[in-house]
């Protein structure tokens, strides 16, 4: 009730916490409002694993060339069980539909 | 406010990544950088070296490692069972060097001294740190529980766990090894470093044999009583390599308690067994350089921050990789990759006096039963409550009783992952 109280009186604390709400719908589990460079973190995750181009890299596909679109079709895919994979659909289910758009859009180049 | 301050540092931090993943992070930090000493050229230690030069660039990062090549331990088994030369299992540090700006140092880091914020070299030099990692793997409890074995029993009772001349001697052994001999692994106690890594070499091994030596027998002794992936590597063995490997858990006297190489027989909680080839896996700890100094507790591994890696008994100094205690994730060099872009990303924040905030780590770990034939297991982890989790209903292994089609597939996903994390870790 306090802290209600004194949002209130601040309409632009409302307005930067409505802000932070929308830009992170899966808050429950993000607690901790991460910030881009945590978006960072996450996409250089997919690195352990992928390579960034093609050359000599072997079976699992390289990330270089997709379009942030088609990686969030995939990755959402796979998180709910519309498309199988061997690993992909395990982790994917980790992520949160905030973490796919967002390292989705990283990847593909669109966002920094 | 605080917030506010966070997110503000935040953007900043982004635009400091502006060259994008693979840009050239090679140009050098200005006049009085911060500067982190690295010690430890392995997964832990390489990858965040170049991670720090990646989330800043501004950072004057120094790795410190004796060695020139480092001979890796993913794939190591795929050497032994032949199927791999061992220069194909070695890596450098030119491209960390030449593409990330890192500064390398080939020379054996003596001491710590935490006081003065320095690192003294074997031929005395001193490097400041503004913040210092440490990575610096295992070290081996000779002599402790498996009774008699030491470095001298390990030339002729070879534990082949570091790459190198120990698994090439193992190697030979295999191939010297008589008709319809045995092939004996001593498994210590966890935690051990690559907990699924007796049993793939238990595979390769076996896989190996079965052209070779078709006869012969691979026994596992094993202090622990269940293994990494056991349902798959057991559904594995029963198809490809029926009667051959035989595991003997603790419960049963699996527990080597002694070793005698001369007459090249383990003395188990079971009986004595008279062998052809014993591969001794002894106890393990941190590194040396972390037990030397202070960092380890009293089960000799390395308390640390979950969110940082900070050590838990030594402030500005971090500690990755197998040495460290990061809740449960497994000693794997893909645990180390991933505990050191953490670790990366803390420091980066700390030197710029921002939180280090959220913390996202993974563990995929692939093992190969014969060359066509992986599997796997994998866990994300969040920082929450102060410490890793593991995300809940997301990672597991594969599945029992898959097509050979999706087995071959994991093997080839297998060979694939060994190209991309040593290009990921040391910019090859």
């Amino acid at each position: 009730m306090h802290i209600i109280g004194r949002i209130n009186k601040f309409p632009l604390v409302i307005l930067l916490l409505q802000t932070l709400a929308a830009w992170d719908p899966a808050g429950a589990q993000e607690a901790q409002a991460p910030d881009s460079a945590y978006y960072r973190l996450v996409v250089a995750t997919c690195y352990t694993c992928h390579s960034a181009t093609g050359d000599g890299a072997g079976a699992i596909p390289p990330l270089e060339g997709l379009s942030g679109t088609h990686i969030k079709e995939l990755l959402t895919a796979y998180k709910t069980g519309r498309e199988q994979a061997t690993i992909m659909d395990r982790i994917s289910k980790a992520l949160t539909d905030t973490e796919i758009d967002r390292i989705s859009a990283m990847l593909g180049g669109e966002v920094r | 406010m605080k917030r506010r301050r966070f997110l503000g540092g935040a953007l900043s931090a982004g635009a400091a990544l502006g060259s994008g993943l693979f840009g050239a992070c090679s140009r050098p930090p200005g006049r009085g950088a911060p500067r982190v000493v690295v010690i430890g050229g392995g997964y832990g230690g390489a990858t965040c070296a170049r991670y720090i030069r990646h989330f800043d660039p501004d950072i004057d990062v120094t790795l410190v490692e004796a060695g020139t090549r480092y001979v890796t331990c993913p794939f190591s088994n795929a050497v032994l069972g032949g199927l791999r030369e061992a220069s194909s299992i070695s890596l450098g540090y030119d491209d960390l060097k030449k593409n990330y700006g890192v500064n390398v140092i080939h020379a054996r880091a003596s001491a710590i001294h935490p006081e003065k914020r320095v690192v003294t070299l074997a031929d005395g030099t001193t490097l400041p740190y503004t913040r210092l990692v440490i990575s610096p793997g295992i070290s081996f409890l000779w002599n402790e529980i498996f009774a008699g074995y030491d470095e001298a029993a390990s030339s002729i009772m070879p534990h082949a766990w570091h790459g190198g001349e120990q698994l090439m001697l193992l190697r030979k052994q295999l191939a010297g090894m008589r008709a319809g001999g045995v092939f004996a692994i001593a498994v210590p106690g966890t935690p051990f470093r690559c907990p699924p890594g007796p049993y793939e070499r238990a595979s390769l091994v076996a896989h190996y044999l079965k052209r070779a030596n078709p006869r012969a027998k691979v026994l596992i002794l094993d202090a622990g009583e269940h293994f990494s992936k056991q349902d798959l590597f057991e559904e594995g063995w029963e198809s490809l390599y029926p009667g051959m490997i035989e595991h003997i858990p603790i419960s049963a006297g699996g527990l080597v308690i002694g070793v005698d190489p001369k007459r090249m027989s383990l003395q188990a909680e079971a009986g004595e067994f008279k062998v052809d080839v014993a591969n001794v896996i002894p106890f393990q700890q941190a590194g040396r350089l972390a037990v030397d100094h202070g960092l380890a507790d009293e089960n000799g591994w390395c308390p640390v921050d979950h969110q940082t890696f900070e050590s838990a008994l030594a402030p500005d100094i971090h500690v990755l990789g197998d040495s460290c205690l990061a809740a449960g994730m497994p000693k794997s060099a893909s645990s180390a990759n991933s505990q050191a872009k953490a670790c990366s990303l803390a420091i980066v924040s700390l030197l710029r006096d921002r939180d280090p905030g959220a913390m996202f780590y993974h563990n995929t770990c692939y093992s190969l039963v014969a060359p066509d034939y992986g599997i796997s297991v994998n866990t994300m982890y969040r920082y929450e409550d102060n410490r890793i989790k593991p995300v809940e209903r997301a990672g597991g292994l594969s599945p029992l009783k898959a097509a050979m089609e999706y087995r071959a597939r994991e093997a080839a996903y297998a060979r694939s992952w060994y190209a991309s994390i040593n290009r990921d870790s040391f910019g090859v």
